[in-house]
């Protein structure tokens, strides 16, 4: 009696499992060829933007599907008339370009935002915003675009295009055409393939560092970068635009952060880093790290992960990555 | 510690039942905001002034919601809204906000700005842009017995001549001078005192910008009383300030007198809570 | 009033003006605020000569690379001996006065004084006997038995511990001790990827997990907030700290220490389970921060405020009047239904046995595998809206069949030898379970708020019983295995 019971339980069980797994499975696979029609309108505007003609083939490879997958897309894409044909080209319509806009400025905000308050490390943001770029109203963009000041562009360093679908151009060189000895500024390292991209930052090359070639052979550049000099290859520095550095940029360089001060020694503060931006920028103005504000370094924690900085009559904690945010001039004693 | 902030509240209410409903009857209640960075006592300044036992603790977020007191003065009853102890109303985190908006749209007869007497020159900064927004501020210098222990000494005549604010030194914790915080307020809400706060002058660079504003704003918003402080927000880019002036809000703020309860961003566009762009909470 | 039209127009040229300002423009609107608070504060603040030292000598130590975590851990091992070590007595007072049979004559018997006969009567005693000549017995049951007895559990068990800890902790925070063990643990939270704020939170958690869930309102970072609100309930509440204290004793008692020893024993082992919980508390965030929430630690401002001389009497007033007793209430409050429903299953039959003792058979091979046994499984989902009642309700599950035990002394750990035949490894079990499972039912509906997310607050619930249910066995297992093997 009770053993009919419980296997009856147990089917129960295992039917609900197996109904909500399906429901799951469908929702996933809906999900993925919305968000597969919107990623190739993304493609195909930052194609046009860069002037590249787009084929049925390359769309293809871009989005790594296969050729039938990538006919039958176009197929979805032409019947909602977001696309066009001409010749063997692939032509974005305007509504097809608008969405696409509007999408490629979702993902920046995005990738800004994931970078700027949650922290996330460069070489994941583009990852997680290709997920999470869908399904955003325009409202909400607007809404993050102010929450996060209104950026000019993402953390890779590309352009956000504004509300009206313009995309600012500013002049950028790839890194491997610069001239050697002349300062140049990191505009944008661009962000795919992933894994070049994660060789690039872990050397400490980030958007608006400060480089200068020291050296160029067949196929490394030689790289000086604050005091340390990379052998960067060639192959590595065609994803990397520069332009050239002004001369604030090149002034900021040479001071001292107060990360590097040492112990119970005191500074004024010469201003917040450019990288510093969002919450953790206005948290610091905030609390009163002004330009022209005295600053004296107290305690160090165990583990010297944060210490804490006399600042305006309080004692602050700072993490280490933070203080080195922060521009100094040393106090002598 | 002993409940989360919502039970606080209904605490008490229970807590100040009895001691308001004689007098309330008959006089109209004065609302008076409490605002001040965290650790300035003010936790200690509400509790002192209406008897609460609101927990108090030293560190920095203690207070995460609005709690509500009441006390009388002179026949009046004083409704006390101790707002989240925040170091600026401009970084649009939840309790920033939750403060920015009962200043601006709760509009309380009068801001008490509760002070660190120890640590003065971080504290103006909060108390600057409380006065931006409203001209009815008290500043209520606190832990003055703190800082006479350290070795500071105040010319608080000269501090009150420089912020054209009324300015009262207290140690909320003797309850010393309480009751000099409680007439400059009275003094305050009936306009016997009239502040004239002096604020900052808007730095040189940004003048132009300003000074092309506001007219803008007087356009559609006139005699808007913190329009120099709402120019700095739009200027910024504040969301919540733009829609406000957009649905009227912030023009007919005369007549409204509870804040209405904020809405900062739509809901979030996905499940997942983390790392949510627009994943803000609402206040409370 | 002008129109809706008209202000839209405006506010689009005021969002050109926006663009033209420029990024630089909170930077410098603040700036200004500073440069003149600066310029006033010059003024008007004078500073005398005398150098105020004592924050800098306490802070030298509280904060000394080296000196600063013995410090803190000093502090703790103190905080816990002093309220384990003052907590027993009360304890055994009130449980003779309101519950055991014979009243405090056995209380008193352990100091060797012999109190007049007619004081032999606990709350207990006379209740039973004022309702015996009218009432119908099994109400008198119901309500003497059932609600009555749980009531006085939950008061003897977690009021002194409560009213000595609450008062101490108030202390440390009312000094301004809390921010600085933030500071203290710093690199541990940056290396597990999560807020440097997160151990303000832990410390509201040692209070009420609920309340520790609300306070992560002060961690900005949606990600490293989540973290926080997850990873909570890794802090023993107040509500769980009776628990552990009374099988922390158990524990010394059944070791046969002598009394110099066993709150000295139960003290550590309080301090293990509480560092055990914070171990992990890291671990967790850790692997949550390497996989489901990927992230690295951000950036974060803690202000460290200057030390404050505590008022000492307003914290003790405010400390047993607000949260303790506040605390004491809600449990009393889920005591009585618990009490009743627990009166209700022991003394409903179905077939030859009462619907309790079917339920914990029915747990019974669970329990028995995770070292624990089936009552207290059945307390732990009895407790599920508030963890107080946890040593109550096994108790009353133990005692379901006869209420009537001649106590004397040591009357807690009698039941749990007698009646619940508990072993060493039934003490560590517990003691583990304790602290690995699901949040209260306040704290999930917390956790709810928080995170307007079902998802999480799922996780949030079930993660942390099923890692509990995973280390229990565990543990069992390998006690057994070394067991038989000798």
């Amino acid at each position: 009696m009770s053993n009919t019971i419980q296997t009856m339980i147990l089917v129960a069980i295992a039917l609900l499992l197996c109904i909500a797994i399906y429901l799951l499975i469908r929702r996933e696979k809906a999900r993925k060829s919305y968000a597969q029609l919107e990623d190739a309108l993304k493609y195909l505007v930052t194609a046009a933007f860069d002037q590249q003609l787009v084929t049925p083939d390359t769309l293809a490879g871009a989005l790594h599907l296969s050729r039938t997958a990538a006919l039958q897309l176009i197929d979805r894409l032409q019947s909602q008339s977001l696309v066009t044909f001409e010749q063997n080209n692939l032509i974005l319509t305007t509504l097809g370009r608008q969405r696409g806009l509007k999408l490629l400025r979702a993902h920046r905000l995005i990738e800004r935002y994931l970078h700027d308050e949650a922290n996330m490390p460069l070489d994941r943001i583009h990852a997680v915003a290709e997920r999470r770029e869908h399904n955003l109203t325009d409202q909400q963009i607007s809404d993050l675009d102010a929450h996060l000041g209104y950026p000019q562009s993402d953390p890779h360093g590309d352009p956000i295009p504004t509300p009206q679908g313009q995309i600012p151009n500013t002049p950028r060189f790839l890194l491997k055409d610069w001239p050697l000895n002349w300062p140049a500024s990191i505009i944008h390292i661009e962000d795919e393939p992933a894994d070049s991209f994660q060789r690039i930052t872990k050397q400490g090359l980030l958007p608006s560092s400060l480089i200068t070639i020291l050296h160029a052979s067949e196929s490394t550049l030689t790289i000086q970068h604050q005091d340390q000099t990379i052998e960067l290859p060639k192959t590595l520095a065609s994803s990397i635009h520069v332009h050239a550095a002004d001369n604030q940029a090149i002034q900021q360089e040479s001071y001292m952060t107060l990360a590097e001060l040492p112990d119970n020694h005191q500074a004024r503060v010469i201003n917040i880093h450019e990288q510093c931006q969002g919450l953790s920028r206005r948290r610091l103005l905030d609390l009163g790290v002004t330009p022209g504000a005295t600053i004296v370094t107290e305690l160090a924690s165990p583990g010297r992960s944060a210490r804490a900085y006399r600042i305006r009559g309080t004692l602050i904690a700072l993490r280490k990555d933070q203080a080195s945010q922060i521009a100094i001039q040393p106090i002598p004693a | 510690m002993s409940c989360s902030g919502n039970c606080n509240c209904s605490h008490n209410n229970y807590l100040t039942g009895g001691n308001t409903v004689g007098l309330s009857i008959g006089g109209h209640s004065r609302t008076i905001a409490l605002a001040g960075n965290p650790n300035t006592g003010k936790s200690t300044v509400f509790n002192a002034l209406t008897g609460l036992r609101q927990h108090t603790g030293n560190w920095p977020g203690k207070t995460v919601t609005r709690a509500e007191g009441h006390y009388n003065f002179n026949n009046f009853s004083y409704k006390l809204i101790d707002l989240p102890g925040t170091y600026s109303l401009l970084s649009a985190s939840v309790d920033e906000e939750i403060a920015r908006d009962y200043i601006l749209f709760g509009q309380p007869d009068c801001t008490v700005v509760v002070v660190d007497a120890t640590a003065l020159q971080r504290n103006l900064n909060l108390a600057f842009q409380v006065m931006e927004i409203t001209p009815k501020v008290v500043l209520c210098v606190n832990l003055i017995d703190e800082a006479a222990r350290k070795g500071f000494d105040i010319d608080f005549q000269a501090l009150e001549d420089k912020l054209g604010i009324p300015v009262v030194p207290t140690a909320a914790r003797r309850k010393q001078n309480l009751d000099l915080l409680q007439e400059a307020i009275e003094a305050v809400c009936t306009g016997k005192l009239k502040p004239k706060p002096n604020i900052p002058a808007p730095p040189p660079d940004l003048k132009e910008a300003i000074d092309q504003t506001l007219p803008l704003i007087e356009s559609i918003a006139p005699g808007l009383p913190s329009a120099r402080w709402v120019a700095y927000r739009l200027i910024e880019g504040d969301t919540r300030i733009r829609r406000a002036l957009e649905t009227g809000e912030l023009q007919q703020l005369a007549g409204i007198k509870l804040p209405s309860s904020p809405k900062p961003t739509p809901p979030s566009p996905t499940p997942d809570a983390a790392q949510n762009p627009t994943d803000k909470k609402q206040s409370a | 009033m002008s129109s809706a039209q008209d202000t839209k127009q405006v506010l689009d040229k005021i969002d050109a003006i926006r663009k033209q300002a420029g990024s630089q423009f909170r930077d410098q609107i603040v700036t200004s605020m500073y440069d003149q608070a600066e310029s006033i504060t010059d003024d008007v603040v004078t500073r005398s000569n005398k150098r105020w030292t004592f924050d800098a000598s306490l802070d030298y130590v509280a904060t000394h690379p080296l000196l600063g975590l013995p410090f803190m851990l000093g502090l703790l091992a103190l905080t816990f001996y002093l309220t384990i070590a003052g907590a027993n007595i009360p304890s055994a007072f009130l449980a003779g006065l309101l519950m055991e049979q014979g009243g405090l004559a056995g209380f008193f018997e352990e100091f060797s004084i012999t109190i007049p006969a007619f004081l032999h009567y606990s709350v207990y005693d006379l209740l039973h006997i004022a309702t015996s000549s009218w009432m119908n017995a099994n109400l008198a049951s119901f309500l003497i038995d059932g609600i009555y007895l749980t009531l006085g559990w939950v008061i003897s068990v977690m009021l002194p511990p409560m009213a000595i800890f609450f008062p101490i902790f108030t202390l440390l925070e009312d000094l301004g001790y809390l921010p600085r063990i933030a500071f203290n643990l710093d690199w541990l939270f940056q290396k597990s990827g999560a807020h440097g704020k997160q151990a303000l939170t832990m410390c509201m958690g040692f209070g009420c997990n609920a309340a520790g869930v609300t306070a992560c309102r002060i961690i900005d970072s949606p990600r490293e907030k989540l973290i926080a609100i997850l990873t909570n309930n890794f802090m023993i509440c107040n509500g769980r700290f009776p628990t552990i204290i009374a099988v922390a004793l158990f524990f010394s008692v059944f070791l046969g220490y002598s009394d110099a020893l066993v709150s000295l024993t139960a003290a550590s082992i309080v301090i293990a389970i509480v560092l055990l919980g914070v171990v992990f508390t890291f671990v967790t965030s850790f692997i949550l921060s390497k996989t489901l929430l990927k992230g690295e630690a951000s950036a974060y401002t803690l202000e460290l405020p200057p030390y404050r001389r505590p008022a000492v009497l307003r914290i003790i007033y405010t400390s047993l009047i607000d949260r303790t007793l506040f605390i004491l209430a809600r449990a009393c409050v889920v005591a009585i239904p618990a009490g009743a429903a627990i009166w209700i299953a022991a003394n409903v039959n179905i077939g030859n046995e009462s619907v309790a003792t079917h339920l914990i058979n029915f747990l019974q091979p669970l329990g028995y595998l995770m070292g624990l046994d089936g009552a207290i499984l059945l307390a732990y989902i009895i407790a599920i809206p508030a963890n107080e009642i946890i040593v109550p309700t096994i108790i009353m599950l133990y005692i379901r069949h006869n209420t009537m035990i001649e106590f004397e002394g040591d009357a807690l750990h009698k039941i749990f030898i007698e009646q619940g035949h508990w072993t060493l490894l039934t003490a560590i079990s517990l003691l583990l379970f304790c602290l690995l499972h699901n949040p209260c039912g306040t704290t999930i509906w917390t956790i709810y708020k928080e995170t307007k997310s079902k998802k999480w607050t799922i996780f949030g619930s079930l993660f942390p019983v099923v890692l509990g249910i995973a280390v229990c066995i565990i543990v069992a297992a390998t006690w057994r295995l070394v067991a038989s093997a000798f």
